[in-house]
């Protein structure tokens, strides 16, 4: 794993955080426009990610049966 | 045949989660008046600008608005111009009492029929409770019966949420307990088959949980926490029974998983966790259940009884919310089914190697 990557990954992320923080209002106005439609928007996604993590966790696990199997 | 003898269920939850997709989107909100400017009136003629949502006002149609309270309507608005398809403007004239200082604006035409509830305020007015009909509104009448949602103050297009949100609880609830049934099942025989069941149930039930706990913070912080003077926190969380109680349970949940794993014998597991499912249940039952009906909570039909009540959900609202529920449910129990086939699989080749 390089961690120098990751390290750099993460402090951007961080970063890129604080910003949104400091545009909070902006981002609120975007989930008030329009009768707050986004709000569902972002739940949808939410569930969405969910539904994915529950694939991405078993096929883990499939392949590390393949992986036994084969040995 | 035989296929269908087995899977029908999984065609009836993809039939039911793509109905719920369409219906909850496509169908509009109801026509609502949103706002009034200016929404202080004071005693005499006041010019209001009306501003709606979906209302789509046509120029020369026949709009009827009235400030109400208690069923009573108290003044006609006169001189009603559209200025835009979202707005119009309306002349009142206030007199010096009414039974409240907070009033209720009713606006009728020939397409829809809206009630916007505490919309302006006439603070310089006397309390007169027995005010009688000060007009009679020359009511059109809605003709039209459109399929719509209602929109509700400060929920607004998010009442659509209640398709996505809500089922996520119906559907944990509904696997833990099956989970529950099953660790009575182990206790009864044994049987580490039933183990597999109920500790899948638990992690399926967790992510559902968690669902439910993610949505719903997004949800209550752009209606909740901006809009109640209860509650002061403008943040994600906020401080509320049913809240809390949710957040314990899946807490008590992460709590059998942990405790499962700190056990080494797969009899032992078993027999520990099992028993420590049995009163996990029980407390999710009160701290979801029970202790949110005893209190005050932001959440429907809370702070009281039922859960459904005719307040709550309107017919339409049904009609999607149900088949909703059903769908969330069945997709948990197929996602169930698949990690418990896949836990059986693992476990007979654990043996075989």
């Amino acid at each position: 794993m390089n961690y120098k990557a990751l390290l750099i990954l993460i402090s951007f992320l961080s970063l890129m955080g604080t910003k949104a923080l400091a545009q909070d209002s902006a981002i609120e106005r975007t989930f008030h426009e329009s009768g707050k439609i986004n709000v569902v928007v972002a739940v949808v996604v939410v569930i969405f990610i969910g539904l994915i993590y529950y694939f991405v966790r078993l096929e883990k696990k499939i392949s590390k049966i393949e992986k036994d199997i084969k040995n | 045949m035989k296929a269908i003898k087995k899977h029908w269920w999984k065609a009836l939850a993809v039939i039911l989660l793509v109905y719920t997709m369409l219906f909850s989107f496509l169908i509009p909100l109801s026509p609502t008046i949103k706002s009034a400017s200016p929404s202080s009136l004071e005693i005499g003629n006041n010019r209001i600008v009306l501003t709606g949502y979906n209302t789509n006002f046509q120029e020369g149609e026949t709009i009827d608005a009235s400030i109400e309270f208690g069923r009573k309507t108290l003044i006609c608005g006169k001189n009603i111009k559209v200025l835009s398809p979202n707005m119009i403007s309306a002349e009142f004239n206030i007199p010096e009492a009414l039974p409240s200082k907070v009033l209720h604006i009713r606006l009728n035409t020939t397409r829809f029929s809206s009630f916007s509830p505490e919309l302006v305020k006439a603070y310089s007015i006397k309390i007169n409770n027995d005010t009688n009909n000060l007009c009679i509104a020359n009511n059109a009448i809605a003709t039209s019966t459109a399929l719509d949602i209602p929109n509700r103050l400060q929920l607004n297009e998010t009442i659509r949420n209640l398709m996505f949100h809500v089922p996520m609880w119906f559907t944990m609830m509904l696997i833990f307990t099956i989970s529950f049934v099953y660790s009575m099942k182990y206790l009864r025989t044994f049987d580490l088959k039933y183990d597999i069941i109920a500790r899948e149930a638990v992690n399926i039930g967790l992510l559902f949980a968690f669902l439910g706990l993610i949505t719903g913070m997004i949800w209550a912080k752009f209606t909740w926490s901006e809009h109640t003077d209860l509650f002061t926190t403008k943040g994600w969380w906020v401080n509320d029974v049913k809240l809390n109680g949710a957040a314990i349970t899946t807490l008590i949940y992460i709590a059998y998983l942990i405790l499962r794993n700190s056990l080494n014998s797969d009899q032992q597991k078993a027999k520990v966790s099992a028993v420590y499912n049995i009163f996990a249940f029980v407390l999710m039952i009160v701290f979801i259940m029970i202790l949110p009906r005893l209190q005050d909570s932001l959440h429907p039909g809370n702070g009281g009884n039922p859960a459904f009540g005719k307040y709550d959900l309107d017919s339409t609202l049904r009609m999607v919310f149900y088949p909703a529920v059903l769908g969330w449910m069945l997709l948990g129990v197929w996602m169930l089914s698949l990690k418990k086939r896949f836990s059986n699989i693992e476990n007979t080749l654990i043996d075989e190697l």
